[in-house]
């Protein structure tokens, strides 16, 4: 062997110190030339002096992993995480992923790595800031006094309660005023102040809690993660686990265990996501019989259109229905609303609404106005023993025969009610209908349909795992899509089956509270959102609030739902911790009041980054124009911080003790220890806004100390206090885990668990938990029935019958309807049917993607034709936008536009082009990336980049306002339908990459379906010149 | 010595990049550029003006996030590098329907501390050599002149430097980067740690140990553990610019190729 320099391992470990100390002497002492010897192996020494702790994430990324933090001199040094441990211990101690029931190690992945760089990156945000220029103009602001910076923030607060005494509220906006568990909370809930303006929803999974409310009951959870080893197959829809796992840390090692051990598993995506790459198998050669034999290879990647999941699986239930795969045994004495005619009586415990309903949930009370409801419903009583009957034409049976009309297009035998057969045209018809339509072969379609409801051998009946993401629940027909896959579940009966699941796999409190002592079903996450007394919007529409005085609804209905919301407050049972009645207040009535309805001065805005993270950004920053005050407590300069108008730092994780839990559902918490002491002249948000109270407070006459009087900022001993009182609060085991899995389980102490790091309870394949027999049994759901609805009564009853129209306007300015009764398929509101027969007079076949001719989607805001359909799914390495800014994890995956070579063609667009994606609402300006991971006609543009403005390029947009540019309420805006009229502006081009330029934020005419993110299958172009 | 290599198995990389963020992660104070571009955050001072230059944020020439100034502050050099190898498409069939060949694999790879190491012959100063106790390849940074021999040498691209442009700088220059490289975790590996992309990687598909270890160890799964010598070929497939010198590569894997249950 030639080396330069043989150097002994002996040696080395001889004289480590000597080494090290040589080593400074070489890099100290001398010019430090290239002729210096300093030994290769002087830095390839342990560093005894480096300490170890524990830590995880506390942002929010669904799931939560271990990190080992080492450090020295009061600075991070290096980050581990849980595989970190003795090379000679991993063979006992390391992997197992469930089987054999120990815990696995919860591993970072590059988000969690970056955390080190992160917490010292140069745009931390050090001292507080109020900005003296524009907003959004980063160079303008100004560092000022702590004092200054809370007098300030107190004073904008200050002026708008005054606003109160006119106004009736106050012009104070907030997200998640509901379950900000402080002083703030107190603050926004006191009669001199309430009721404000909460914007409400989920980013992450609203449209889950939404199409679960009334069809299985928001308190609901599905299977464990290790029951998919009882599967004998798997449908990963639309997820990609190794980038977003809600609730279920390391779900891709669970499926690579999965697929090894042999079982098939196909992926439903329009990107080849790296699940897709990884633990996909398709299924070969897979024989059945539908009128005729038939062999067809299922693809380990079935490439879907954006937004048109719902159809595809609208197909399946088809195919499933047709060729009686259904369960209906299952259907009949476990769910309602299938079958056509079914009536059933309500076994549900949960209480008919009161007076004051749940405000995420705008439900009104006034069920008495339809005939259907029994006349015995008493508000406050329970659904139990209400009788229930579908209305005809509303059952899910009838509306699978209803494709036959609608995508098969009669041509069969379908007249006079008898329905087309197996393999006749019209069957047929149906799904070439749908495969026109999603891009999944109808051959593929039948084929899943058959392997999803028959997976055993010889196509014997067995269970089968819909693995779910959350990707086409960020859409405008998101609830439905959700609302589908629990369909689709139902009707195989998987959904109470080992190795089957429920079709949801996140939600408020979806996928298992065994572990912990104090989660159970009842302390739902639906009675914390119930205590909320506020204005509460959509969260994507309080920009249209901000430009217009209201959201979507309609006039009449926001003034009707701000009644109800601001009517009363929640009297709850102190056992249940249900809302059982209302202590009545005078409502906020807006009747007859001038335009704006509703106005926003302060936007108080906690380390959340909505200008980025919500939909429309360029509405957005309009509508932040005409806010008086924006103010912002983060950590670094995000675009919202950039728009502020008073920053406050934010100090780190690393600076206090605590636990980590990433949601109820976990079998896992860990511990974050407090290896800094405080950095830069931050401040915790708990400490920033009691002192901002303290402040307004003086203005009333009271003098608190913040210090002394309220929960402020914590030495670090008191930290642990705090840790350690969490812990034993939830450290467990819950009564679930020790009932069904492990009788003698037993929690750690606390010092177990620091020594530990995390106390895991994990659940064994042979034990596995099913949600739907152990926490929420069929029959005692918390919905209107206690079965699974396929018809649910709730939306059925309340509101008029009109479907959900997307509406043939630009934007479906005809929107007027509510949730579908039925669960069903519900075209997008830009969706790919209308890239068919459409321009300034549609034509004969508009919104026919079988009859149509392509088109494209014609806007006549721009008089352009978009040709392709944009996703905006889940970045590997950012949480939301959380991330972005660290370059170390960005330049591994550079923000960029995914187009197929196909639609690179035919715009002349190379491989590493800079180009221009764009829409009516705004335009991106970042580098193409051509690849057959994604599929013709569709484009990706990651979510949770952060928007930044060019300094100089602009293009035309189209924005629905009633201000002018500078945030100025305009007098003479044209209103069309009640809603002021398109206006075009220029904006900047976006050069950060930011997805959310294109997106649109109209949830719905209904708060309730508006809580969620409308951010997939839209229309937009691509090209490498500057759209004009 | 008891020569060690790696273990990569392509059936189970998901090419998260978590490896690649650990080596970083724990090498950051080895990489070249530690002494030139360091944040002088040892006690947290805040120096008037950090916050209100809004140069610290934004590239004020194209408005984007200013990555330029962030990136100063990590380890740039790879020495463990993901990439990406796809086959097949995803076309437009008939019906409206998508067609689909398209598969992906990812490969990952850092130094394979190889039995002859081209890097180590072709260094003009003898910087390089192959370490007594594992047989792990170093460089004696120090010495490096900067020629990029070692990496033109290398089949791996496992020699790296923190600026591509390394030979343009000024020999004086002490911000002039000098090759860099994998040590195979040496100071982890005296501990009885693993290297740090091993204990990193989050679908398990990495493993190091003495390599007659590991060739026992992964004799037992499904497609086996293919020879050293194949690598070549292995490589040659996936990176087909690549030519291969018989350099004695340490490294076993298992391919990504038909599904087969273990």
């Amino acid at each position: 062997m030639k080396s330069v320099f043989p150097i002994s391992r002996r040696d080395l470990l001889k004289s480590a110190g000597a080494i090290v100390a040589s080593a400074a002497v070489a890099g100290c002492g001398s010019n430090d030339s290239e002729d210096t010897f300093v030994s290769p192996m002087d830095g390839l020494v342990f560093d005894r002096e480096l300490k170890t702790c524990f830590s995880s994430g506390p942002y929010n990324c669904g799931a939560r992993c271990m990190h080992k933090i080492h450090y020295k001199n009061n600075r991070l040094v290096h980050l581990t995480s849980a595989g970190d441990i003795e090379r000679d211990s991993s063979r006992s101690s390391d992997e197992s992923p469930g089987e054999i029931g120990l815990p696995i190690q919860r591993r970072a992945c590059v988000r969690g790595y970056s955390y080190l760089q992160r917490l010292y990156q140069p745009d931390r945000l050090k001292y507080p800031l109020i900005q003296t220029g524009n907003k959004g103009d980063i160079s303008t602001f100004k560092r000022v006094s702590w004092e200054v910076a809370i007098e300030k923030a107190a004073d904008a607060l200050h002026a708008a309660i005054q606003r109160k005494a006119t106004l009736g509220y106050s012009p104070i906006m907030c997200k998640w005023a509901g379950s900000t568990i402080d002083t703030f909370n107190s603050f926004v809930n006191h009669p001199d102040v309430a009721p404000i303006i909460t914007h409400l929803g989920n980013e992450s999974y609203g449209a889950v809690d939404a199409a679960k409310f009334d069809m299985v009951g928001v308190d609901s959870f599905t299977n464990n993660v290790t029951d998919r080893y009882n599967s004998q197959f798997i449908i990963t829809w639309a997820l990609d686990p190794s980038r977003t796992s809600y609730h279920i840390e390391q779900a891709h090692w669970f499926n690579t265990c999965a697929k090894e051990w042999g079982i098939p598993i196909v992926v439903i995506t329009p990107n080849h996501s790296d699940t897709a790459a990884m633990l996909s198998t398709g299924v070969p050669e897979f024989t059945y019989t539908a009128g005729s034999t038939k062999t067809v290879d299922i693809p380990a990647w079935i490439p879907i259109r954006p937004a048109t999941d719902g159809a595809l699986a609208a197909a399946m239930a088809y195919v499933i229905y047709k060729n009686s795969l259904h369960n209906t045994t299952f259907l009949t004495s476990s769910c309602f609303g299938f079958f056509k005619d079914q009536q059933t009586t309500s076994t549900s415990a949960r209480v008919i609404f009161p007076n004051f309903p749940p405000k995420n949930y705008n439900v009104p009370n006034d069920f008495s106005d339809d005939a259907s409801m029994p006349a015995t419903f008493t508000k406050g009583s329970l659904y139990a023993g209400a009788v229930f009957k579908v209305p005809a034409g509303e059952s899910f049976e009838e509306y699978l025969i209803s494709l036959e009309n609608d995508w098969g297009g009669a041509v069969g035998n379908t007249a006079g009610g008898t329905t087309a057969a197996v393999g006749d045209p019209t069957y047929n018809q149906v799904l070439e209908y749908a495969a026109a339509l999603t891009g999944v072969p109808s051959d593929t379609i039948e084929a899943l349909a058959f392997k999803y409801a028959r997976p055993g051998p010889g196509l014997t009946a067995g269970p089968a795992f819909m693995d779910v993401g959350g990707g086409p629940q960020r859409a405008w027909n998101g609830v439905e899509w959700v609302q589908m896959m629990i369909a689709l579940c139902a009707m195989t009966g998987n959904t109470n089956r080992s190795g089957g699941g429920a079709g949801f796999s996140m939600g408020s409190c979806t996928d298992y509270p065994a572990a912990f002592a104090p989660v159970a079903p009842s302390a739902s996450m639906l009675n914390n959102i119930e205590t909320v007394n506020a204005i509460s919007v959509p969260m994507g529409e309080w920009s249209h609030l901000a430009l217009t005085g209201k959201d979507y609804r309609s006039r009449d209905r926001f003034i009707a739902d701000v009644k109800i919301c601001t009517g009363g407050t929640p009297l709850k049972d102190p056992t249940t911790g249900f809302v059982v009645g209302v202590i009545p207040k005078t409502p906020l009535d807006l009747t007859g009041r001038p335009d704006p309805l509703v106005e926003v001065d302060v936007w108080f805005i906690n380390n959340y980054n909505g200008v980025t993270t919500l939909e429309n950004i360029n509405k957005t920053i309009a509508a932040v124009k005409s806010v008086k005050t924006v103010i912002c407590c983060d950590q670094t300069m995000t675009p919202t911080a950039a728009y502020s108008d008073i920053i406050f730092p934010v100090t780190s994780h690393y600076e206090s003790e605590g636990v980590a839990i990433s949601y109820p559902g976990t079998t896992a918490m860990f511990k974050m220890d407090a290896p800094l002491d405080k950095m830069y002249d931050a401040k915790s948000d708990n400490s920033i806004r009691n002192l901002i109270l303290s402040s307004l407070m003086t203005r009333y006459g009271y003098n608190f100390d913040p210090d002394t009087d309220f929960y402020s900022d914590l030495p670090k001993e008191y930290s642990g206090m705090v840790a350690q009182g969490t812990y034993e609060a939830l450290k467990g085991p819950g009564s679930f885990y020790t009932a069904l899995v492990d009788p003698s389980a037993t929690a750690k102490t606390y010092e177990e668990f620091c020594r530990d790091g995390v106390i895991d309870y994990p659940i064994p394949k042979g034990k596995a938990v099913v949600g739907f027999q152990h926490f929420n049994p069929l029959g005692d759901l918390q919905n209107t029935t206690g079965r699974i609805n396929f018809w649910q009564p709730l939306w059925g009853k309340i509101r008029p019958k009109t479907t959900r129209s997307s509406g043939p306007d630009y934007w479906g300015r005809t929107h007027d309807g509510f949730r579908n009764p039925t669960a069903k398929y519900q075209p997008n509101i830009e969706g790919y049917e209308k890239f068919f027969d459409n321009g300034p007079t549609p034509g004969p076949n508009f919104g026919n993607p079988l009859k149509g001719s392509f088109t494209g989607f014609y806007s006549k805001l721009s008089g352009r034709y978009y040709k392709l359909l944009y996703i905006t799914n889940k970045a590997r390495h950012r949480a939301h936008t959380v991330f972005d800014n660290v370059a170390v994890i960005k330049d591994q995956n550079v923000q960029c536009v995914f187009l197929n070579p196909a639609d690179a063609a035919e715009r002349g667009i190379n491989d590493g082009d800079m180009v221009y994606v764009y829409n009516d609402r705004g335009c991106t300006y970042i580098p193409a990336k051509v690849t057959h991971y994604i599929a013709p006609g569709v484009i990706s543009v990651e979510h949770g980049a952060w928007y930044r403005p060019h300094p100089t390029e602009t293009v035309k947009v189209w924005i629905d306002t009633a201000r002018n540019a500078d945030g100025i309420w305009n007098p003479s805006t044209v209103y069309i339908n009640g809603e002021p009229d398109f206006r075009e502006f220029r904006v900047p081009i976006d050069v950060g990459g930011a997805e959310n330029v294109l997106t649109l934020n109209v949830g719905g005419t209904e708060q309730y379906v508006g809580q969620a993110i409308s951010a997939q299958g839209g229309p937009c172009e691509v090209s490498r010149t500057k759209p004009e | 010595m008891e020569q060690w290599g790696f273990y990569f198995d392509q059936s189970r990389c998901l090419g998260c990049k978590a490896c690649m963020l650990a080596c970083k992660n724990w090498n950051e104070l080895r990489r070249g550029d530690k002494d030139t571009n360091r944040l002088n955050i040892e006690n947290y001072t805040v120096a008037e003006g950090a916050n209100e230059n809004a140069a610290a944020y934004i590239d004020p020439a194209t408005g984007t996030n200013n990555y330029a100034e962030f990136r100063k502050f990590y380890m740039k050099e790879n020495w463990r590098r993901v990439s990406t190898h796809d086959r097949g498409g995803v076309v437009l069939g008939t019906g409206n329907t998508f067609k689909t060949t398209f598969d992906r694999r990812y490969l990952s790879v850092s130094c394979n501390h190889c039995s002859e190491p081209a890097c180590r012959d072709a260094c003009p100063v003898g910087a390089i050599f192959k370490e007594e106790t594992i047989g792990a390849v170093i460089v004696n940074s120090s010495m490096c002149i900067s020629c990029g021999k070692c990496r033109e040498a290398c089949p791996w691209n496992a020699p790296q430097y923190y600026d591509d442009n390394f030979a343009r700088y000024n020999p004086d220059d002490p911000a002039r980067p000098r090759m860099t490289k994998c040590t195979l975790c040496f100071d982890r590996v005296r501990e009885g740690r693993k290297p740090t992309c091993v204990a990193a990687c989050w679908n398990r598909a990495l493993d190091a140990g003495p390599l007659e270890e590991l060739k026992t160890k992964y004799s037992g799964i499904a497609g086996g553990w293919q020879n050293p010598d194949e690598i070549e070929e292995f490589a040659n497939s996936a990176v087909p610019e690549l030519g291969i010198p018989s350099t004695g590569p340490n490294i076993i894997f298992t391919r990504k190729g038909r599904w087969i249950r273990r």
